[in-house]
């Protein structure tokens, strides 16, 4: 990763966060990445009246807001074939990272999840790695979204089974997950 | 039966992949986190005031903190959602640890307090070390316990 050359300056960004505090460490991340032209918006409504009338690289979206929230948003930008930013790619940014939320996120058509506070690498990772994986997108009617049958992971190291116990375990819905688990998701 | 459409989109990020004059992604990162680090007295500042919050209704019932409960999962977000990028890396995991659990409580109908004490109080206890880097081997072990009673209760990973 170290040697890959990127340039977001290049992408248009909109950011979507009601914390200010997370906003700024975002706009800050943003800034660092020199995409010093990022669009902010706090809430869901005033993001709808941009992603109407702007075209965007990339949208950035907290989750848990007041009123609509982060999945509310994600889904309104899917229902609209014809809309400017249909397939834009769409990262949810999470403080919980439970797995029905994650599901959620998923279900909603976001292309990934990144936990809060957002860590530079990480994402500037999710984002190299959707510049470099093109998805095909899917319309139907009852999923909009990125097309999520393209991940074909291997058992983990040394298990040579997935036993009852531990999947059980695996989908308890308050599951905490990792980031490595949400990627897995995605 | 449903019928799905499946095309391939212009891929929107690839205009970020660059080429030999663009930066590294070292370095871009590096950029990033330095700014993130000028914030730091700022977001420490916003951690106190929600422990404060936290450490009021540490001290109250099992009643009154389910009455609080609001409060308490706000204070606990706000918490996590910053503490990391203020260098408070063991309280923003802990505080995780209490927004998780208020959530299920809303989300499933979870409502463990004792274990909510426990997590507040450890938030406590790792607020009051005046070094965050020199206690991080202490602070391990107490985010492990957590977690460990957290996976008690079907909550952490």
């Amino acid at each position: 990763m170290t040697a890959t050359r990127l340039n977001p300056a290049r992408a248009a960004i909109l950011a979507v966060d009601d914390s200010p505090q997370a906003m700024e460490i975002l706009s800050q991340i943003l800034l660092g990445f020199g995409a010093a032209k990022a669009a902010k918006c706090h809430s869901a409504r005033d993001a709808k009246r941009l992603l109407a009338s702007e075209t965007f690289n990339l949208a950035i979206i907290d989750d848990d807001m007041p009123g609509e929230d982060g999945y509310d948003l994600t889904h309104w930008v899917r229902l609209d074939p014809g809309g400017r930013n249909y397939t834009a790619p769409i990262i949810i940014a999470t403080s919980n990272p439970a797995r029905s939320r994650i599901l959620k996120a998923r279900d909603c058509g976001a292309n990934a999840v990144i936990t809060k506070p957002i860590i530079p690498a990480v994402l500037l990772q999710r984002m190299e790695r959707m510049a470099r994986i093109n998805r095909p997108f899917v319309t139907s009617d009852t999923y909009r979204g990125p097309d999520r049958r393209f991940q074909n992971l291997p058992l983990p190291e040394g298990v040579s089974e997935r036993r009852m116990d531990a999947i059980r375990l695996m989908e308890a819905p308050e599951r905490e997950l990792s980031q490595d688990e949400i990627n897995a998701l995605f | 039966m449903p019928v799905a459409e499946i095309f391939m989109p212009e891929n929107r990020l690839g205009a970020i992949l660059g080429g030999a004059s663009d930066p590294t992604s070292a370095r871009l990162t590096k950029a990033a986190e330095r700014r993130v680090d000028t914030l730091q007295s700022g977001l420490r500042l916003h951690v106190a005031g929600n422990m404060q919050i936290v450490r009021a209704l540490a001290r109250q019932s099992d009643e009154t903190l389910l009455a609080e409960s609001h409060a308490l999962g706000d204070a606990a977000q706000a918490i996590c959602e910053v503490a990391g990028a203020a260098g408070l890396y063991a309280l923003g995991e802990a505080a995780r640890g209490v927004f998780m659990m208020v959530a299920a409580h809303a989300a499933q109908g979870i409502w463990r307090p004792e274990a909510l004490k426990v997590h507040m109080n450890a938030m406590i206890m790792i607020d009051a070390e005046p070094d965050p880097d020199e206690a991080s081997g202490r602070h391990a072990v107490i985010l492990e316990e957590l977690q460990g009673l957290r996976t008690r209760i079907g909550i952490a990973r």
